[in-house]
């Protein structure tokens, strides 16, 4: 037999098992646990990576803004620089917490629609329930509070869905309801922490196209140094040799930058949360495809996620 | 148009201008050179407050804007590359730059 024919032998035979497993009502722990635990290390990623692109936003704003001063041989104070930040510590409390929450409440469902032992699905449960919790008070608190972000505004809508949604599927679980309740709850209220993605999404979005242009406006200012230095009648060879690192520093920032957009992650991360709820929902004739998908979804994610986290993690350790 | 889909537009335009202001033909040009780079710190504030902004992407002005805008970034790029054009260029950059003032002026 040759290789690819045994290859193909030994995903039917998988795939016969597989069917036969969920026809019996059970999903395979074994084949099921991996993916989730992806799930979950992917999430965390994100969350970190997410906060670190956050803070890094009134950073490069600092930077930028010195730049141009002291190219342009204008006068520099603390409190101009600091009038260039774009995100209050509580707002950016408030996206990364809103992260967090998601994940903990789409790990809640992992264990859940995994068949854990029920000590460990209410554990996650009220994980996910006190990370709503604090989401919720954040969302008071930023709102209250001085905002650089109008949109902070906008999250109270999203947010108090989302904790409202979560929140009474997290308790039927907690309370030990039928599996069937807890279905059906899903269902209907699942679909209402979809705004909160999509509101992430958006202003990562943004927030990472300031970034790019912050960082490309460094490259301009170092080019046009170099180039007007070599024209001088003298140029200084030291501050060329200074110029030329920093511009191999800016080019390899670049590199990082281009991996540090954050978009294309969270839209993996709702789609991984998708899938996973397709699982739960599914009909037992349905379930080998939803969880082919969720497969899918969760190696997407991580392939999107593991990049990010790099480049973020660069582009605010590395800077020229 | 979505409000981030702006954003993303007006940082394409900033790239290609940051290309034209890293050409040494343009550097050694440098009156030249200082208007466009005046118009791109302009062009860069603009998008920092457009981050921060809440806009209605559903009112039919901002549409509008966005439309002028659009075809404006595509007469850029046509011309950007060719620095014999410069003042074609610095035209285009400076009607990006006034529909975006109108778009900022109905939200601030």
């Amino acid at each position: 037999m040759t290789i690819p024919r045994q290859l193909q032998a030994h995903r039917k035979t998988l795939l016969a098992m597989l069917v036969l497993l969920f026809l019996m009502g059970c999903v395979p722990d074994q084949d099921y646990t991996p993916v989730v635990k992806q799930f979950q290390r992917s999430a965390d990623t994100l969350s970190q990576a997410f906060q670190t692109l956050l803070t890094n936003a009134n950073l490069v704003e600092y930077e930028h803004y010195i730049d141009a001063q002291a190219f342009d041989h204008a006068p520099l104070s603390p409190s101009e620089i600091d009038s260039r930040a774009v995100i209050t510590s509580e707002e950016l409390k408030l996206r990364s917490d809103a992260i967090r929450a998601l994940a903990q409440y789409t790990s809640a469902l992992a264990t859940l629609a995994q068949g854990k032992e029920e000590g460990q699905i209410v554990a996650d449960a009220t994980a996910a329930s006190t990370s709503f919790s604090t989401l919720a008070t954040d969302a008071q608190t930023a709102a209250a509070g001085r905002h650089l972000i109008p949109a902070t505004a906008d999250y109270a809508g999203p947010i108090s869905s989302a904790a409202s949604a979560a929140g009474i599927i997290l308790g039927l679980i907690e309370r030990h309801r039928t599996h069937e309740e807890i279905h059906q709850s899903i269902e209907k209220n699942d679909p209402a922490l979809t705004a909160l993605f999509n509101i992430l999404g958006t202003e990562s979005q943004a927030i990472y196209e300031r970034q790019k242009s912050s960082q490309r406006a460094q490259g301009v200012l170092l080019f046009t140094d170099y180039n007007r230095e070599i024209a001088q009648p003298a140029p200084d060879k030291d501050y060329l040799l200074q110029l030329s690192d920093r511009i191999k520093q800016f080019r390899r920032n670049q590199a990082l930058v281009a991996r540090a957009d954050p978009t294309a992650a969270i839209a993996a991360f709702k789609k991984s949360h998708d899938a996973l709820v397709a699982v739960i929902l599914a009909p037992k004739d349905a379930k080998p495809r939803a969880l082919a998908e969720l497969v899918t979804s969760v190696k997407s994610f991580a392939a999107e996620v593991e990049p990010l986290a790099d480049g973020v993690q660069s582009t605010s350790s590395k800077k020229d | 148009m979505t409000q981030a889909e702006l954003v993303t537009a007006i940082g394409n335009t900033l790239t290609q201008m940051d290309n034209t202001l890293m050409d040494p033909t343009l550097i050694n040009q440098p009156a030249k050179w200082q208007q466009v780079y005046a118009m791109r710190k302009h062009l860069d504030d603009q998008q920092r407050t457009l981050v921060a902004a809440t806009i209605q992407a559903d009112d039919a002005s901002f549409q509008a804007l966005t439309v002028q805008i659009q075809q404006a970034i595509k007469q850029l790029q046509q011309v950007i590359d060719n620095l014999k054009k410069m003042d074609s260029i610095i035209n285009t950059i400076a009607q990006i730059s006034a529909d975006l003032d109108e778009i900022l002026k109905a939200v601030s």
